[in-house]
């Protein structure tokens, strides 16, 4: 089976294939380029991989020439831009601190964190909750960002609308388990 | 600094149980929303809604709140299982590093994406030229780090249209922009730019647009934003605009710059005729622009 194709199936072991092949000239490039600690760089690698098997399944990377240059590229610049992050993260506090009382009471950002943190433990949960063909259609649709065509395709629909129609009902189930989650935490 | 108060709980908490009242237009409109598929017409009445209904607002919010988490969750979950992979992989450190060890030679091991079986890795070089060493160039290209990353990976010819794209596009950052209204005015709304939150900066860049005058900037800003969560005919659309209206203002050059390279994706002739009128104009990615007509 075609490498694409094993991603695509979220094979993500097939990506080990692709490890092998590159972490030994990005690690040591960008241990080398960076003067970063090898924590950091296999970090910075992992993200690499994990982007580019997302980008293959995406359609937005295909025809490689030469994979370790594009891997050693990738990583370089995801390092640049980590490090770029946490420098204005680091600059910027006290901007974020005056965004959120310029726009809203502290409690009700506080508040809205805080429902945030409470999703993300509750959502996870939830999308267990639900049948595995719904699993399936949430995964495609949301997290994998998979077209209606192809999610009919994959799922055996008659067609989109049928598609289309199973992921509105699945995600207002998905929603409602979340609801119930939320009130016995709550 | 912030305090939590039972108040707000509370009233998040109501409107928890409210969700359910919400009118099938409203949730008919969330889900276009979440979908991508709002028309203009529907963004006016969301915008609307989010202003005069809580629950809406709410709502609205934690769906995408919910959305967010089901990725972030997915995402950790592959980098965990990646990263198991990586470090049971045990590489020497090669101190003596060169770009030899990835500038592809004739027996370079390639990974064909769409016409090479994994289980037969290695496949024909024969498309692909030996190339000079880059780090003759390296000392020439040390000024800007970026930049000279960008060179380092492409001055040894040969790459695809999306290596291309890939090598050189990448959000523009506020902090190397001219001070203008991102500086002085409206610096808040690039948070989530900033943060990498594309599909919130669109919407924070959008009331901004809307409330200022001197906009340009922002724009160009709100096109990469669409770029970034692939509403491409929209960026085309925002940076199409701002480069006919600002071509000769640094607002226009990036517009310009950016649709250049998404111009690579789709018809590489045309992406051409770009790079060369960004070099001919001579203006801000004029070295950018050379580099990757020279790899083209």
């Amino acid at each position: 089976m075609l490498l694409i194709d094993r991603l695509k199936n979220g094979d993500i072991e097939s990506l080990g294939l692709l490890v092998k092949e590159c972490k030994a000239v990005c690690i040591n490039h960008l241990l080398k380029k960076t003067n970063c600690d090898m924590d950091t760089a296999e970090d910075v690698f992992t993200e690499a991989i994990v982007d580019f098997g997302e980008k293959v399944v995406a359609g937005t990377v295909n025809d490689i020439k030469n994979l370790k240059g594009y891997m050693v590229g990738t990583c370089y610049n995801k390092w640049l831009s980590n490090y770029r992050k946490a420098r204005r993260i680091s600059e910027q506090e006290p901007d974020v601190e005056r965004y959120f009382y310029d726009y809203m009471e502290p409690e009700e950002a506080s508040a809205i964190e805080e429902m945030r943190e409470l999703l993300h433990e509750v959502s996870g949960k939830a999308l267990q909750m639900l049948s595995e063909s719904c699993q399936s259609v949430i995964r495609y649709f949301y997290i994998e960002e998979r077209d209606m065509k192809e999610i009919a395709s994959l799922m055996g629909f008659a067609s989109t609308e049928v598609a289309r129609a199973t992921k509105y009902k699945c995600f207002k189930k998905l929603r409602e388990h979340v609801a119930g989650l939320e009130r016995t935490i709550y | 600094m912030f305090q939590k108060t039972p108040r707000t709980r509370s009233r998040f908490r109501t409107n928890n149980l409210l969700i359910m009242q919400l009118s099938d237009r409203e949730n008919e409109l969330i889900n276009k929303f979440l979908d991508r598929e709002a028309s203009e017409s529907d963004l006016t009445e969301i915008e609307s809604l989010k202003n005069t209904s809580e629950p809406f607002r709410v709502e609205l919010l934690k769906q995408k709140a919910i959305i967010s988490s089901l990725k972030a969750r997915e995402k950790a979950r592959k980098f965990e299982a990646v990263r198991a992979m990586v470090a049971a992989h045990a590489i020497e450190i090669d101190e003596d590093l060169d770009d030899s060890d990835y500038v592809v030679e004739d027996d370079t091991p390639i990974i064909s994406l769409n016409n090479q079986q994994d289980s037969d890795p290695v496949a024909s070089n024969a498309e692909i030229s030996a190339r000079p060493p880059y780090l003759r160039y390296a000392a020439a290209i040390a000024v800007l780090l970026t930049i000279g990353f960008l060179l380092y990976t492409v001055v040894g010819g040969g790459m695809s249209a999306d290596e291309l794209y890939v090598a050189y596009y990448q959000p523009l950052d506020p902090s190397v922009s001219t001070r203008s209204e991102t500086q002085d005015k409206v610096e808040n709304p690039l948070d989530p730019y900033l943060a990498g939150d594309y599909q919130s900066a669109i919407t924070t860049l959008e009331d901004a647009i809307a409330d200022t005058t001197n906009s340009a900037m922002l724009s160009v800003y709100l096109g990469i934003s669409l770029l970034e969560v692939g509403r491409v005919e929209d960026a085309e659309a925002v940076l199409s605009e701002i480069y006919q209206k600002y071509a000769n203002d640094f607002s226009g050059q990036h517009a310009e710059w950016y649709l250049a390279l998404m111009a690579l994706k789709d018809d590489p002739e045309k992406a051409r005729q770009a790079f060369q009128q960004i070099v001919d104009q001579q203006g801000m990615y004029e070295g950018q622009a050379k580099k990757v007509l020279e790899e083209m």
